[in-house]
């Protein structure tokens, strides 16, 4: 029974496969793309051997190197650090080894991908892996404190609070340099650095933010002009400790040490919090303070291509790289947040923006998704941050533990994605309905009786909720699970990904009625096969009558209030209907 | 404490005005109004450093200006 089933799940993978592969190849709405810089790849004719390669680089003046292990048969080499990559291409086209050579492009299929227009935007973000993070954690409920210039988070007096920041929750604040409860933002780097970590997030409004369900506690230690003194700062870190804060960021640095500042990083320490803070604009090799204290975890800025930007600080106490701009090829390589224009604290602006200021928020952002998943200590989350970094295998002063991986960093605490039980609720409920709409002749008993026969109640819980357990016995026994045990203990209709990858637009045939249907085939003659396609038919009833009430994620192809949610809604009566049929012939026969 | 040297604006953080002393060293200007400044003017500063304080640009240690006046 187990192969017909999986023979037919497999049969209808590969054909739903092949045609949405094929799709997304043309299809520029589903995969983003993008040029990496300073990089070539070249096709050389298959089977070149390495010498070639060698000889035509040194007379082309670069380096290069076959792409993975099948280069030498397939003939596909990289070139890195190019300056002139025009140049360059036309040179290696005059060559008769080469088929062809353009510059590298990256292919990332959409993850949890946000519907806020200005997203594409936001190179950081794709840069630190969010959109598979986010798949795992949003950071809801854990406490982020924004040591900074304020936040405009309310609409009082001459502030307002930012229109993406609505709906994202505030814990009350204070203002040490003016000695109120109302830390909002005279200046606008507090707010940038808020959104950052916490920006109202697929909200169809501007810009992203990390950790868009944590919430944010504003803590106003710097003037209007962006300075602040050592009492406020350390106050502000006690005062923030004391009121729940989890994570501290510090876009802010001084080059004076000072013994009141430490003692208050040690103190968050000791009380559970983890201080973040940035390590410098001054692009030298001493990390400003409070990131040079012990328990400070101190961040360097990279650009859009990855590399330590000339102004960041490292050195000894560097402890991670994180996107904080570049913008000397124009505005689009800062990192765009909404904020308050300059001097107008009531007129709401995105703004492009660069520092390691920039880059902290993000460490910081992951660091909440961190406690969120299950991170206890702030000690826990630094080593998941660390071992999650990407492009270091290990500490040097430059780099630091390297650059910050929001999804690497939640792996390596071994966070997985959260099991949702509403769509089992969901089938639960329509059992209910279905029970109750059939004739008692007919009814094959009280809703428990139904539902735990482990006949029905085992595929149910396969397509509504996922055979979680075999990634929790994977994750206890063996270690991190592999793309295919993380596929197979997702809920059935949900298997497209093992096929397609990760992808917030589902496939419809997927996410449709037509496995329940194929299941119901076998069932006509196979009496004791009925439970099972029962249960399938309802747990795809149930999922699907969830997705289209929680209206995610959209379908391919399908424009969502348009196609897809009758799509869905159709489809999950359809299997209602099924399992109507299945439950009530089994009492009839 | 006086510095002389060359004003310019570093767009770091907030954003600051710092001034390239003469003694070779980067100081950011603090406690005055940036719209004093214009980026290349050389200037003399009257005022002192504040090793306790901290700042969003991070570019160099922070000059309390008292004073300001063109050379």
């Amino acid at each position: 029974m187990r192969m017909v089933v999986v023979g037919l799940l497999g049969s209808a993978l590969l054909a739903c496969g092949t045609q949405a592969r094929h799709d997304k190849r043309t299809r520029a709405g589903d995969v983003t793309s993008g040029r990496v810089p300073h990089r070539v790849v070249v096709d050389f004719r298959d089977g070149t051997p390495a010498a070639v390669l060698a000889e035509r680089g040194a007379s082309w003046g670069v380096s290069l190197r076959f792409n993975s292990l099948v280069g030498p048969e397939d003939g596909v080499a990289l070139i890195d650090g190019v300056e002139d990559v025009e140049g360059l291409l036309q040179a290696i086209r005059q060559s008769p080894d080469v088929e062809f050579a353009e510059p590298l492009l990256t292919y990332q299929a959409q993850d949890w991908t946000p519907n806020d227009p200005l997203y594409p935007k936001q190179w950081n973000l794709k840069l630190i892996g969010m959109p598979e993070a986010w798949e795992v954690s949003h950071g809801k409920g854990v406490i982020v404190a924004v040591l900074d210039t304020g936040v405009a988070y309310e609409t009082k007096g001459p502030f307002v609070r930012v229109p993406d920041l609505q709906g994202v929750r505030f814990a009350p604040g204070y203002d040490f340099v003016h000695d109120s409860e109302h830390p909002n933002d005279d200046n606008g780097h507090g707010t940038h650095v808020a959104g950052t970590i916490a920006q109202a997030t697929n909200n169809a409004e501007g810009v992203a933010g990390i950790a868009f369900e944590a919430t944010l506690m504003p803590i106003k230690v710097l003037d209007a002009t962006g300075a602040g003194n050592s009492a406020d700062i350390a106050d502000g870190i006690r005062w923030a400790v004391d009121h729940g804060a989890r994570v501290l960021n510090l876009s802010l640095g001084g080059f004076g040490y000072s013994r009141v500042i430490e003692n208050a990083v040690a103190y968050a320490r000791r009380h559970g919090a983890l201080v973040v803070a940035a390590a410098g604009n001054h692009g030298d090799g001493t990390v400003a303070y409070p990131a040079a204290y012990a328990g400070a975890v101190g961040v360097g800025a990279v650009g859009p291509d990855g590399t330590r930007t000339p102004y960041s600080a490292w050195g000894e106490q560097l402890d991670l790289l994180a996107p904080g701009g570049d913008k000397r090829q124009g505005e689009e390589g800062g990192i765009l947040q909404a904020t308050i224009a300059k001097g107008a604290p009531g007129q709401s602006v995105y703004a492009s923006s660069q520092g390691t200021s920039m880059a902290t928020p993000h460490v910081a952002g992951v660091a909440a998704l961190l406690f969120a998943a299950g991170a206890k200590t702030p000690e826990q989350v630094e080593r998941a941050l660390y071992a999650g970094a990407s492009g270091s295998g290990g500490w040097d002063a430059q780099r630091g533990h390297g650059l910050l991986d929001a999804a690497g960093a939640l792996r390596a605490l071994g966070a997985t994605p959260p099991i949702n039980w509403q769509p089992l609720a969901a089938s639960a409920a329509i059992l209910l309905l279905l029970l109750l709409s059939l004739n008692p002749r007919v009814r094959p008993g009280g809703v428990l009786n139904v539902l735990l026969d482990p006949r029905l109640l085992l595929p149910l819980l396969l397509s509504s909720v996922g055979f979680f357990v075999l990634r929790v016995i994977w994750q206890r026994w063996v270690g991190s699970p592999p793309a295919l045990v993380d596929g197979l203990s997702l809920p059935l209709p949900d298997w497209e990904r093992i096929v397609f990858g990760r992808g917030r637009l589902a496939h419809p045939l997927f996410y449709s009625a037509l496995l329940p249907l194929l299941l119901a085939v076998p069932a006509i003659a196979w009496k004791g096969f009925r439970p099972v396609a029962a249960g399938i038919a309802l747990g795809f009833a149930g999922f699907l009558a969830y997705a289209a009430w929680t209206r995610a994620p959209g379908l391919s192809w399908l424009p969502f209030h348009v196609l897809a949610l009758p799509w869905l809604v159709a489809n999950a009566a359809a299997c209602a209907l099924l399992a109507r049929a299945l439950l009530a012939k089994r009492e009839k026969a | 404490m006086k510095l002389k040297g060359r004003v310019t604006f570093e767009d770091l953080g907030a954003g600051a005005w710092m001034l390239e002393a003469e003694d070779g060293k980067r100081y950011e200007l603090a406690g005055v109004d940036g719209g004093r400044f214009k980026a290349g003017a050389r200037v003399e500063v009257e005022g002192h450093l504040d090793a306790g304080a901290a700042s969003t640009a991070m570019a160099g240690p922070i000059f309390r200006v008292k004073r300001v006046t063109s050379v």
